[in-house]
């Protein structure tokens, strides 16, 4: 059986896929990106952060993890719009299903950092989440 | 979201063209040999050195090099004069369109070096310059 943040990291796959994304992987690190063709491009990389409990009282718990969503897309000609859209499209995704379905509480959109060089750029979110735990008894 | 290509003939072939159609210039040449009988103000496209840099599966970013020696004839007083205008008139040709119609993301003029007057009446001008473009392979 998958645990909260598995199913969180699964439902947030499909709710990251936007209309301008071509495709969404998680990873456990920095992706080698000479791996993938500009077709694939725009690419969300999910990497899931530390899980850690906020507080236990019972059998009544709050979890807490970090998670970094980084959107990269090439890009031949400065095309501001463009880049702007697709940042939107991912804001209005996390910011449209803030509990992903009822799996967790994205609690925070903690930074939003635009980096890389030309052709490729990249806009990483770095997310916070919390759900509770219900212990089962011993 | 799109990715425009380029490969090194293509612009070399571009430059060419860009530099022909100065008007001033009456001989334009790739890769320097030896100055003959050629038409002054003349210039030879070098191909010095390439960094390629692979960004993606499929995309490779080239940083390519170029010398541009330029050579005019004045046995006047002005030859500086002369040789600065024709200089001028090269980095002004590259500033048009510094994508070389799409087919480069840029292309500069790094450094300018004269033969300071040794060679006069001939002046030589040598420009350093750097085009960065996308390459498939």
């Amino acid at each position: 059986m998958s645990t909260v943040r598995e199913q969180a990291i699964a439902k947030l796959k499909t709710v990251l896929k936007t209309a301008s994304v071509k495709t969404v992987v998680v990873a456990n690190g920095p992706l080698d990106l000479t791996t993938y063709s500009a077709s694939q491009l725009p690419l969300v990389e999910i990497i899931p952060g530390v899980e850690t409990a906020l507080y236990e009282v019972g059998r009544h718990a709050e979890w807490r993890f970090q998670l970094r969503s980084t959107v990269y897309f090439v890009e031949s000609r400065s095309d501001e719009a463009q880049q702007e859209k697709l940042v939107g499209e991912q804001k209005n995704a996390l910011g449209g299903n803030p509990t992903l379905d009822d799996i967790v509480e994205i609690v925070d959109i903690v930074n939003v950092t635009p980096g890389g060089s030309f052709p490729l750029y990249s806009v990483e979110f770095q997310l916070s989440c919390r759900y509770e735990r219900h212990i089962a008894n011993a | 979201m799109s990715v425009y290509y380029a490969t090194k003939e293509q612009v070399a072939a571009k430059l060419f063209s860009i530099f022909q159609a100065v008007s001033q210039l009456k001989f334009v040449d790739r890769q320097y040999i030896e100055p003959g009988n050629y038409a002054y103000p003349g210039l030879f496209i070098n191909d010095v050195r390439e960094a390629r840099d692979s960004r993606l599966k499929d995309v490779v970013l080239v940083t390519w090099s170029v010398l541009l020696v330029l050579y005019v004839y004045d046995d006047s007083a002005t030859l500086s004069t002369t040789l600065n205008a024709e200089i001028k008139r090269l980095i002004d040709a590259l500033k048009a369109d510094v994508t070389l119609g799409g087919l480069t993301y840029n292309a500069r003029v790094l450094q300018v070096d004269t033969d300071e007057g040794f060679l006069r009446p001939h002046g030589v001008a040598l420009l350093t310059t750097e085009l960065v473009l996308l390459s498939q392979s």
